[in-house]
């Protein structure tokens, strides 16, 4: 176990430096903040000024030391367009939103993902089957910027149900969230039907029947278990991708979490930002991955941490 | 054997499958057996003759795909084709239980070993306290031979040997005194060190409750220690069945014939043993005559063979065979075994 954490940690050491490297210098390749800051007519003069405020006017290499000797000290760099403000305090007060929505659609695109395959597996029924990797189908091919857009047509435009924007109490949630989970659904749902259909033939299923269990008590009891390790493999594995279409949702329903932050600090070429932000994101993702290896270990016996 | 009371008649059982033209392929062909209280009944032919399919259609565990295409299985007076999935349920562990043939696999790899085969005292015994399951569980793995019972019952699959885990199988399917037990291969997988002691544990377990037993096998060896009666099937018929003392004796089918001469005696050691040429048609090409016609070497087979279908009949004081020429077997029988 200790062996397993060391190990773990040089790893995510590893990849958060990786993260804050190409971070920086692709920040850099896309040009200086500078001009982009001040004022469109703004004399050379004051751009010189600002880029010698902040730090632009020296080798990329010293500019890169300053940041990681800064990152090691706990100083992430100030925004450039909020000034005086800590880059990260700006991403972490944004952090809550986010983590909300994204827990809340994934869990529920899973759920409703095990709820139909559970469904399919106990009945048996093909033409379900059919229905609903047809139904995901057509869900995954609409983009969701695009079925979010559709969601607010219906929902807060013509029935008026649903507010359309921003974070306004629970029901504020529901559409982003919808459209993360119907979008999340068909990748599951066809994980855990491969996943149940497998273990159905596998001979413990046949023990199980044969000491006189039902059909609902070995799909949920037996293979269930079994069947949920490749999903939560996949979920740990997919979470940057899934972050991704974070932004994009968060930006069609104005919804005040990180993507939302992060894209407005790349238009606007505040580096700090968008470095913490991705620092952040990066930290998720190693989280989420060590949470799934302790639920691996949780659920399956025969893996041993090391 | 046979004054004993009927426990299981199976009656022109036949399993099949259909292909996507909607053709029928036939796996398992009319078969009929039946089984006495407390008896030994052993099924014995080579790998696809159809022995574990028709015992997985008896217990109605049948693989998706696989259909029963007619006949009837009666378990003391009842037909057991006509269950619905709770009385299967109810009748499924408690009085018809079965050892499978992969100890390796036949347990659930993430669930405790006590835990599983507590379920399946629980599943007959809905509301026994967690207390008197533990320690009836503690007490089926210990008949068994396992030891420190309680220790290993909290342990997982995965940290038990193949001989372990086919005891811990054996426990399960005892749980609740079943009056059948099908034992599918229980020693196949298994070390030959190994393969003793399981059908040891499987006669003392029949012992203390007294069950009668099918068993599944293509060892020779194992039906003549085990078996009170058995049952020959090829190419997924009975072709010869009839106590094992009469079968081991005189066999009235030139497959028995070839099976028994097969087997390696210390009386003819040093001769070629005797192999039955060729291998079993395939379940599509059947035909309509004897299915073992092509590999038939009976002096006195003929045109019949190949165009007729020879019933099962009675061929000696407890036989029956299915073979045009079984009174022309015995001098066969003599001449390969010699």
């Amino acid at each position: 176990m200790t062996r397993y954490l060391s190990r773990r940690l040089v790893q995510a050491l590893a990849t958060i430096f990786a993260v804050v490297t190409v971070a920086f210098a692709f920040g850099r390749l896309s040009g200086s903040p500078a001009a982009l800051l001040l004022t469109e007519n703004a004399p050379k003069s004051q751009i010189v000024a600002l880029n010698h405020r902040l730090g632009f006017d020296k080798p990329l290499w010293l500019q890169y030391v300053d940041y990681l000797g800064g990152l090691l000290h706990g100083d992430f760099g100030q925004s450039y367009r909020q000034v005086g403000v800590s880059s990260m305090s700006l991403v972490l007060e944004r952090l809550p939103a986010s983590l909300l929505l994204g827990a809340v659609g994934l869990t529920a695109g899973i759920l409703l993902a095990m709820v139909a395959g559970l469904v399919i597996q106990l009945t048996g029924s093909r033409g379900l089957r059919t229905t609903a990797l047809g139904i995901g189908a057509v869900r995954q091919a609409i983009p969701d910027f695009f079925f979010g857009l559709l969601l607010v047509l219906i929902f807060s435009v013509t029935l008026g149900i649903l507010p359309s924007l921003g974070n306004r109490g629970i029901t504020s949630v529901i559409m982003p969230a919808l459209t993360i989970a119907t979008g999340q659904f068909i990748l599951y749902m066809r994980l855990i039907d491969n996943s149940l259909t497998e273990q159905s033939s596998m001979d413990y299923a046949r023990t199980a029947y044969a000491r006189g269990d039902s059909r609902f008590r070995v799909v949920l009891g037996e293979l269930l278990p079994n069947a949920f390790l490749p999903v939560m493999t996949v979920a740990g594995i997919s979470l940057g991708g899934f972050l991704g279409g974070l932004v994009i949702v968060e930006n069609v329903f104005a919804w005040p979490g990180m993507g939302q932050l992060m894209l407005s600090a790349v238009y606007s070429r505040d580096f700090p930002v968008v470095q913490s932000g991705l620092i952040v994101v990066a930290g998720l993702f190693i989280v989420a991955n060590f949470a799934v290896d302790l639920c691996y270990a949780l659920i399956d016996p025969r893996v041993r941490l090391r | 054997m046979s004054d004993r009371p009927v426990l299981l008649e199976v009656t022109d059982l036949s399993v099949g499958y259909r292909t996507e033209d909607g053709a029928v392929v036939t796996l398992v062909d009319r078969v009929g057996f039946t089984l006495h209280e407390r008896e030994v009944l052993c099924l014995v032919g080579e790998s696809g003759s159809g022995k574990s399919v028709t015992m997985l259609a008896v217990l109605g565990l049948l693989p998706d795909g696989l259909e029963i295409l007619g006949g009837s299985v009666v378990y003391r007076g009842r037909d057991l084709l006509d269950l619905t999935p709770r009385e299967w349920s109810a009748l499924r562990g408690a009085e018809l239980a079965m050892v499978f043939q992969d100890p390796m696999t036949a347990l659930n790899p993430v669930k405790r070993v006590g835990s599983q085969i507590a379920r399946a005292v629980t599943a007959h015994t809905p509301g026994l306290g967690r207390r008197a399951v533990a320690s009836r569980v503690e007490t089926l793995l210990a008949d068994v031979g396992v030891p420190e019972p309680a220790e290993r019952a909290r342990s997982y699959p995965h940290e038990w040997s193949g001989g372990m885990r086919q005891r811990a199988v054996i426990a399960m399917a005892m749980a609740n005194g079943p009056s059948v037990l099908v034992a599918d291969e229980p020693t196949t997988a298994l070390d030959v060190t190994i393969q003793a002691q399981i059908m040891r544990v499987l006669a003392d377990a029949r012992e203390r409750t007294e069950a009668a037993m099918i068993l599944i096998t293509h060892d020779l060896g194992l039906v003549a220690e085990t078996a009170d009666r058995i049952c020959i099937m090829y190419a997924g018929r009975v072709v010869e069945t009839g106590s094992v003392w009469d079968i081991f004796e005189h066999p009235t089918h030139p497959y028995t014939a070839g099976l028994l001469a097969s087997l390696l005696s210390s009386e003819h050691t040093g001769d070629r043993v005797y192999a039955i040429p060729g291998q079993p048609p395939s379940p599509a090409s059947r035909g309509t005559g004897c299915p073992f016609a092509s590999r038939c070497e009976l002096p006195a087979k003929s045109e019949l063979c190949l165009t007729t279908r020879p019933a099962l009949a009675p061929s000696g004081s407890s036989q029956s065979s299915a073979c045009h020429f079984a009174d022309a077997t015995a001098d066969f029988a003599a001449e390969v075994t010699a």
